[in-house]
């Protein structure tokens, strides 16, 4: 019988990813630390590229003079890779975040575990949070079904709970094609509004899959610019780990609403 | 002629047009995209959605061997049970495939379906006839073989399987 399968045996998630929004870009200052961290990561993440910023004007000639391009470095790529060359795991500081992928998702806390300790090394060598505050954290997570079938019999209704309040009823109609982009704003901690994407879309390539993207970005109520404040939370401020676990959660309970429990019980959430 | 491969580092370029603020992320081994009023922060690294997904892959292997074993193909051979497939697609939904690579799978002449995961330094062999278990055999350079029989399917990969093949 054809069939919605996860993307890696019991596991759907593709990538999970974590990470920091701060208040501005870095600058090529971090360039100055790429060496301290190449050596601090060698065993985790024994590749490590420098990043670098280009910038393109295009318009009329009126148009303002775009901004210097800097100098050197302005972020880094540290990759672990799988034994086919594809990455496993990723610690990537680019424009305004410093945010980790992975790809080898094992369980929750391991991956919590690995991301607190990789942020906490992470922002000691780097020295961003005392000059530039961290404002945001979010986190991704990019679960993959592929429809075991012939796609004219692919139908949501194989993966998904008919009536989840995450999806709208006419894609239950609409066979192999579809996609539902939606946002909204939750209270995850306290008071403090969260910012919500969902996007859930079929695509048929050449076979058919189901790809749920959830983001949830959660706004620090000010900037932080002490890391014992991030990690261990102050008055005002909930530690990282805790706002982490709430974000876990809120994935949790999304993807109970939306997947049936056949799908459920295969990837262990049921 | 030769081929000239030009070097990619990982970068972004920010193309300034107006309220319309384009990014652009190369990473390695990933085709060039571009991004549109989205923070380049959160861009994902997932491999696209055409790429191959590994339980259907070990699902597409499982469909062929059925077709190809489904008469006897050597003198006294045993075709495999319609079951024995079954076993082995419950078993996939049982592997952390994140973790460990796909084995290779077979089919023997006494019509059981086998797994197969063989590197450098270890090899583990196991196999199903069809009566929701599973048996295995686990060889690793420097340690004692680990072996298992008649283990219901529903139970999946021991974690000791996993903690060899995952070694890798």
């Amino acid at each position: 019988m054809a069939e919605y399968l996860p993307f890696a045996g019991k596991n759907a998630i593709a990538e999970m990813s974590v990470g920091l929004q701060f208040q501005l870009p870095f600058d090529s200052k971090i360039g100055d630390s790429i060496e301290a961290i190449k050596k601090e990561f060698a065993e985790d993440f024994p590749k490590v590229d420098p990043v670098q910023q280009f910038t393109l004007s295009v318009g009329t000639p009126f148009s303002p003079p775009s901004l210097p391009n800097p100098q050197g470095a302005v972020g880094f790529v540290l990759t672990k890779l799988k034994p086919d060359s594809s990455p496993a795991r990723t610690l990537r500081a680019m424009g305004n975040s410093l945010s980790i992928h992975f790809m080898e998702y094992e369980s929750w806390q391991q991956t919590k575990g690995l991301a607190i300790a990789y942020f906490e090394k992470c922002l000691r060598l780097i020295g961003a949070l005392e000059k530039n505050g961290a404002v945001a954290i979010f986190m991704r997570y990019v679960d993959r079904f592929t429809f075991d079938g012939e796609p004219q019999a692919a139908n949501a209704k194989l993966l998904f709970r008919e009536g989840s309040k995450f999806l709208p009823s006419v894609i239950f109609e609409s066979g192999d094609l579809w996609h539902s982009n939606s946002g909204w704003y939750e209270l995850l901690v306290d008071e403090t509004k969260t910012l919500i994407n969902l996007n859930v879309t079929s695509a048929t390539q050449p076979t058919v899959n189901i790809t749920i993207d959830h983001t949830n970005i959660y706004p620090l109520s000010r900037p932080c610019n002490s890391s014992v404040e991030l990690f261990r939370g102050s008055q005002d401020q909930h530690p990282l780990p805790k706002i982490f676990d709430r974000q876990h959660f809120a994935n949790t309970v999304i993807l109970k609403n939306l997947l049936n429990e056949k799908m459920l019980d295969t990837i262990g959430l049921k | 002629m030769t081929n000239t491969r030009i070097p990619f580092n990982p970068g972004f370029l920010f193309l300034d047009a107006g309220p319309a603020v384009v990014r652009t992320f190369v990473p390695e081994k990933a085709p060039f995209f571009m991004i549109v009023d989205q923070n380049a922060s959160i861009v994902s690294y997932t491999i696209p959605a055409a790429d191959i997904n590994p339980t259907k892959d070990l699902f597409d292997r499982l469909k062929d061997l059925k077709t190809k074993y489904s008469t006897a193909w050597l003198p006294g051979s045993l075709i495999p049970k319609e079951s024995a497939f079954e076993d082995a697609k419950n078993f996939v939904r049982t592997l952390p495939l994140t973790q460990i690579v796909n084995p290779s799978i077979h089919v023997a002449a006494d019509g059981e379906v086998t797994f197969e995961w063989k590197q450098e330094n270890f090899q583990i062999d196991l196999g199903f006839y069809g009566d929701n278990t599973f048996s295995y055999y686990a060889r690793k350079k420097g340690q004692e073989p680990l072996f298992g029989d008649d283990i219901p399917v529903e139970r999946g990969i021991p974690k000791e399987l996993v903690d060899v093949a995952s070694a890798i």
